[in-house]
């Protein structure tokens, strides 16, 4: 297949990989999610448990090798460009099976998602249908000053999103803009033709009753990537949990851009077809899928008094994100948000039940246990935001607003403890290719 | 330059200036602090005797579109509607629903300050506004629509120019939102038809039209899409949310692919070739009998009101009729390489 036009290429790759399991009569499971890993007594993987939305049923599944491939967590935030399941479910089943995060706090943005309508939080106006050259959207601030412009900003795009941040990120410190809008985008300086010729968005102005000849659009934040997840080998793409392998976004070792993602996939696959005569047979561990069986079941309870309803939860959770996790912050303003997530999780959770408690089809049943793994892990985010005291690409602390390579040119590790805490490490980076020529410098004044 | 649409027109807004329904003039129908009124298809098969319509009143925010007011009406109503969705930017295909009659997507679609909501038709509901996909899929599968190469795959960069792909080109844009087979009548006619329908024959353009591809896909269309059951009356067209020329761009494409592979099995097209050769322009009701011979006859109710509509005439049809100028379709005919039946 062949996308002909810029960030089309992803629904048409899915498509693809749809027909050829279709093909290829490979069993699967629509519309599930899965909920738990399940692990032997060695500690290695046994199986995993789905919630199967369509039918309403609790499945498990018996296996000595799965492949994590659930994308990001950037469900966290109000605004976001993930599509809606992308809510840290694999992160959080792989911490509860033993694996490793890394840098979990590494959060992209976008900065040219349009403000409204309020559910188009990834309709980009995005700065490279012609990458390098003047055929690009410029970003304007509430006065109408341009502050990014690619072909002079970011020439080779080697990485606009984070300059495009820390540009308005000094357009906010200013006054001019904030990260939720009163900034806009826009081609007015560009011939419609090669913006209808090369992208789509053409497509979003005239859907607004806009023309791209004339008009920019409000646009603001939303969270997109995260340049961090589980701890994988990127050779095999295994983890440190046997059986245990992981492929995209999830992982920490790759921003889940299509190309590495496509890799990581066939990767992974090689490595579980070595693996398997090694791993041996599989025996589900009856107990525990009961256990998870039996958790899930209570998470679809009706709701009763003033439990709130996983949507409630969901949306104070993403307030507190947005409020105290977003681009500026400080020790202050995450430990706050730490202590509201623990109180969130010993608070609302109990309480919380859903309006119908039928089985078929009940998406809140499904935010249920999206919710529990998103307090989980926006309470490890956090942690690991407080643990990196310096700043760096889209991570930006008030506090500590230097890059420091000569302390954090690292991954910045968790790793489970048996008492459910958190160790921390930090290892380097081998660095072949590119290394910085500074020690030290304000974070907002160094373009990557 | 010269001065040209920003977005080429499509059937889907065929008109809407006309009608006061442009998405400027959609947008400017509401304000902040207008409300929208819902009413909202409701029906869970395993516990509802029937379905019901419940309606939501919720607060209009600026350029909203009908996803945002399902998901108000899911999260800050305590409601328990199921409606699918994952996007919300004209990618995934799966928020798409009826707004007041018309298939539209959920996520690009903006409100109207009244709205009737319903599930799309030609396929089960499973719960409110979800429906059962598995159809859809079945019919997509069995026609094959993957690449099955000419030649073996040379390699990296693959020589592909645009004038080779622009058949296919357009059938890439399909996001199997369905929309179309909801407002397909032929679809809508079930079993008496095996109509594959307009989404799973766009998904075999894709292939059917790619230079690369090396099997027969007239045969396929014609024997396991039944193709010719397509009536081009271009309802599809009309609401495929990402103007795919369904009829032009795809289907009447497979109708010629079908034709040259299996002349004498496209009994459609080769009694409307022959209609129009010998009268000059083409005639329903003999092409209709020609193509459904007796079959024709089961439903006299229908021959009636098609009759009544001025839809066909038998009478002409009997005692013929032929344009004037027949010479010269003729000519076009003889002129025209395998124009022949």
């Amino acid at each position: 297949m062949a996308a002909h036009s810029q960030g089309e290429s992803g629904v048409l790759f899915m498509d693809l990989r749809r027909k050829q399991v279709l093909q290829a009569d490979i069993p699967w499971l629509e519309e599930t999610a899965a909920t738990a890993l399940l692990t032997g007594a060695d500690g290695a993987i046994a199986g995993v448990t789905a919630l199967d939305l369509a039918r309403g049923e609790v499945v498990a599944i018996e296996s000595r090798a799965v492949i994590l491939a659930t994308g990001y967590a950037d469900r966290f935030y109000p605004r976001s460009t993930a599509t809606r399941e992308m809510s840290a479910d694999g992160i959080a089943m792989a911490w509860r099976a033993g694996a490793e995060l890394m840098n979990l706090e590494m959060q992209w943005w976008h900065t040219s998602d349009v403000r409204f309508p309020l559910c188009w939080q990834r309709t980009q106006v995005y700065p490279n249908p012609i990458i390098g050259s003047s055929h690009s959207a410029r970003l304007y601030n509430s006065d109408g000053e341009l502050f990014f412009d690619q072909e002079t900003d970011a020439p080779v795009a080697m990485g606009p999103y984070t300059i495009q941040l820390k540009r308005l990120a000094k357009q906010v410190l200013a006054g001019k803009a904030r990260f939720d809008g009163g900034y806009y985008s826009g081609f007015t300086h560009v011939a419609p033709d090669a913006v209808t010729a090369y992208t789509d968005y053409a497509k979003a102005f005239a859907a607004l009753g806009k023309s791209v000849a004339a008009d920019t659009l409000e646009t603001a934040c939303s969270a997109h990537y995260r340049q961090g997840g589980i701890v994988v080998d990127p050779a095999t793409m295994a983890t440190r949990v046997p059986g245990l392998y992981v492929a995209g976004g999830v992982g920490g070792h790759s921003n889940g851009l299509i190309a590495p993602v496509t890799y990581d996939g066939m990767l992974a696959a090689e490595t579980v077809a070595g693996d398997l005569p090694r791993l041996g047979p599989a025996v589900l561990p009856e107990d525990k899928a009961a256990a998870e069986e039996a958790r899930l079941l209570g998470l679809r309870r009706p709701r009763s008094g003033n439990g709130a309803t996983p949507a409630q939860v969901k949306k104070a959770l993403r307030t507190l994100m947005d409020e105290k996790m977003g681009f500026f912050k400080d020790a202050a303003g995450m430990s706050e948000a730490l202590a509201a997530v623990l109180r969130l999780r010993e608070e609302m959770l109990p309480s919380m039940g859903l309006a119908n408690a039928t089985p078929r089809l009940n998406y809140a049943w499904l935010d249920a246990t999206d919710v529990v793994n998103m307090l989980d892990v926006a309470a490890l985010t956090i942690r690991g935001a407080l643990h990196r005291t310096e700043s760096r690409g889209p991570f930006y602390r008030t506090d500590f607003p230097d890059m420091d390579n000569e302390n954090w040119l690292t991954k910045n590790i968790l790793t489970p403890t048996s008492n459910g805490d958190v160790d921390f490490r930090s290892e380097p980076y081998d660095l072949p290719f590119f290394k910085p020529d500074f020690v030290r410098r304000p974070s907002l004044e160094v373009d990557w | 330059m010269a001065e040209r649409p920003q977005v080429p027109a499509s059937a889907r807004n065929i008109g809407r200036d006309d009608t006061g329904d442009s998405p400027a003039a959609r947008l400017a129908r509401l304000r902040e602090g207008d409300t929208v009124t819902a009413r909202l298809f409701r029906f869970d098969p395993t516990a509802d005797a029937a379905p019901r319509f419940e309606t939501y009143r919720v607060p209009y925010t600026k350029w909203m579109r009908v996803l945002e007011v399902l998901t108000f009406v899911s999260e800050e109503l305590g409601g328990d509607l199921a409606h699918r969705w994952f996007c919300a930017n004209r990618m995934c295909g799966t928020c798409a629903v009826r707004v007041n009659g018309r298939e539209v997507l959920a996520c690009w679609e903006p409100v109207e300050p009244d709205m009737t909501i319903e599930p799309l038709r030609n396929a089960p509901v499973v719960r409110d506004l979800v429906i059962d996909r598995s159809g859809y899929e079945r019919r997509v599968l069995d026609l094959t629509p993957w690449l099955e190469r000419r030649e073996p795959y040379a390699g990296f960069p693959e020589p592909l120019t645009h004038p080779a792909m622009a058949s296919a080109d357009k059938s890439l844009d399909c996001i199997s939102c369905m929309c179309c087979l909801s407002a397909c009548p032929v679809v809508g006619l079930g079993d008496e038809t095996n109509f594959a329908g307009p989404a799973p024959l766009v998904q075999l353009a894709r292939v059917a039209l790619d230079p690369r591809d090396g099997i027969d896909r007239g045969r396929i269309a014609l024997e396991r899409g039944a193709v010719f059951d397509c009536v081009s009356c271009y309802k599809c067209e009309e609401v495929c949310p990402v103007s795919i020329p369904i009829v032009t761009g795809a289907i009447e494409p497979l109708k010629a692919l079908a034709f040259k592979s299996m002349a004498r099995k496209s009994r459609h097209a080769r009694v409307f070739l022959a209609i129009v050769r010998a009268r000059g322009r083409i005639d329903p009701s003999a092409l209709i009998l020609g193509v459904q011979r007796l079959a024709a006859l089961r439903h006299p109710f229908r021959v009636l009101k098609l009759w009544r509509r001025g839809k066909i005439d038998p009478l002409k049809s009997l005692f013929g009729f032929r344009l004037p100028d027949i010479a010269q379709i003729r000519q076009v005919f003889a002129a025209v390489r395998g124009g022949r039946p």
